[in-house]
């Protein structure tokens, strides 16, 4: 198992930072434009 | 991938919106988009620069540096509640525990529109989707054996194995669910 971190636990939550990324149309996707809900992030390896 | 696709009603129902970040370009990720059928869209960071080193989940043992298999939530706000960083390439959290996990934090069930189809160019490497379960069939199989094998090594050992065939049976499981839709 990897390692798991809960900050809510431990330390006061942190603010993740924003950031613009491409989706896979092409077009930009902003974080902040999306956390009037919650936001779950999914980083891969990526390049197979 | 197409674990966290099946149960998607349950992470929306739990509050959290999904994306999913990688190296690859946008081409790649609508090839994925488009074989796994995902309700959520794949954003690239080519260069690692924007999201992957500075959530500091790039992998230093890897010499591309591309990030580790990592899971980061967020409450509305951008408050950082839960992260999950794998020890390699082939570790992953169960999506029971994730979805236990966010529907802890009490967050109305939300909506997130389907991903824009874009233009599609899969990797020459890309495991089409029909070769999916006997892949990971193929996998569970390799961990089953090796478990059994190298039993004598230890509690942690055996239960990696166990966790590792466990993950490729709900992969196989997710991939036939996404087929049959």
């Amino acid at each position: 198992m990897g390692i798991i971190n809960d900050p809510c636990g431990i330390v006061p939550p942190m603010a993740i930072p924003d950031f613009t990324l491409e989706d896979q149309a092409c077009q930009p996707w902003r974080l902040g434009s999306h956390l009037d809900a919650g936001v779950l992030l999914v980083f891969l390896r990526g390049d197979w | 991938m197409a674990s966290l696709a099946y149960r998607h009603h349950e992470i929306l129902a739990a509050g959290f919106r999904t994306a999913a970040i990688d190296v690859d370009s946008p081409s790649r990720h609508a090839a994925m988009v488009e074989k796994l059928k995902l309700p959520f869209p794949m954003l690239s960071d080519p260069d690692r620069s924007r999201a992957i080193i500075p959530y500091g989940l790039a992998d230093h043992q890897d010499p591309r540096q591309v990030a580790l298999p990592s899971l980061v939530a967020a409450l509305s706000g951008g408050k950082e509640v839960y992260r999950f960083v794998a020890r390699d390439y082939a570790d992953r959290l169960s999506e029971d525990t994730l979805v236990e996990v966010l529907a802890s934090h009490g967050l109305p069930p939300t909506t997130q529109p389907p991903p824009t189809p874009g233009h599609s160019e899969p990797s020459p490497r890309a495991v089409p989707l029909r070769a999916m379960v006997p892949y990971f069939r193929g996998g569970h199989y390799a961990a089953l054996s090796l478990g059994m094998r190298h039993r004598h090594l230890g509690e942690e050992f055996r239960d990696d194995a166990k966790a590792f065939v466990a993950e490729m049976q709900r992969y196989a499981e997710a991939v036939k669910a996404l087929r049959d839709r």
